[in-house]
């Protein structure tokens, strides 16, 4: 996932073949929109 | 909750725990120096002073702290956050310190002499002070931007009251010429907690920071 954040303009998080959040990477990985994205990206589950 | 998170959130708590303790020495240190100064105890003054290097001491433990949670934990989103307000609420409290200790000091420089008149003003603005350190440091810990807010707004009383007491000391300079040293100490006095008050409003600008992402400027 880190490095995701490092090579990557744009980020998508998908959960269960949904996509939660797609947005700029620094914007998911500095201050996502949804909850499920935050809980995913700060290992709150895996 | 995974082991990862585990070890963060504990990491986080001790950290938290430290601002905690960094925040009541910063107020007290302020409490004291009001005490000093109104009291004329140049004992208490010299011991707000020497006690300035422990608010420093603990400066660099959780500067230290954060910074190996940040390479070892590598946290995202409102974890970086929290801990990005957490090094800025920390360089505050320290300089909140340094202007505890320079009231102290300018108490020391008055040499126990009697004041020309009673520092109601300046008193009430070293109250208004701690409460705000004490209210910011409580927002802080529970990440909760509208008391953030809220405490700024406080700063504004600190303002109006610096008005006054400038007001009151150039009137006391005009009536006592041969007094103008320590008219001017109290000046300095009065600059100070108006410039501490400046720096609890941006520990409150950083924790709503913290719960938001958003920069905004509170008291323009």
């Amino acid at each position: 996932m880190q490095q995701a954040g490092r090579i990557s303009e744009t980020t998508a998080f998908f959960l269960h073949g949904e996509v939660v959040e797609m947005a700029p990477t620094k914007d998911i990985f500095f201050n996502p929109k949804d909850p499920r994205t935050e809980a995913y990206i700060s290992g709150r589950f895996g | 909750m995974s082991t990862t998170r585990i070890v963060f959130e504990e990491a986080k708590t001790r950290l938290f725990q430290e601002i905690l303790k960094m925040g009541t020495m910063a107020e007290e240190a302020l409490v004291r120096a009001n005490v000093a100064l109104k009291n004329q105890d140049l004992d208490l003054a010299r011991a707000v002073k020497e006690d300035d290097r422990l608010i420093d001491e603990l400066q660099y433990l959780i500067e230290d702290e954060a910074v190996v949670i940040i390479a070892t934990q590598q946290p995202v989103a409102s974890d970086l956050r929290v801990l990005m307000t957490a090094l800025k609420v920390t360089a505050n409290l320290e300089r909140i310190g340094d202007f505890a200790a320079h009231l102290a000091k300018l108490a020391l420089r008055m040499e126990g002499k009697p004041h020309m008149k009673p520092l109601l003003g300046i008193e009430k603005m070293a109250e208004i002070g701690a409460t705000m350190i004490r209210e910011t440091v409580s927002a802080f810990i529970a990440g909760d931007a509208e008391a953030a807010r809220q405490t700024a707004k406080m700063d504004d009383s600190i303002d109006d009251l610096n008005r006054e007491v400038v007001q009151d000391i150039l009137v006391l300079m005009k009536e006592f010429p041969d007094r103008l040293e320590q008219a001017t100490q109290l000046l300095k006095v009065a600059t100070n907690l108006e410039r501490l008050g400046d720096h609890v409003t941006n520990i409150c600008e950083w924790i709503v920071f913290g719960a938001t992402g958003q920069h905004i400027e509170l008291n323009e």
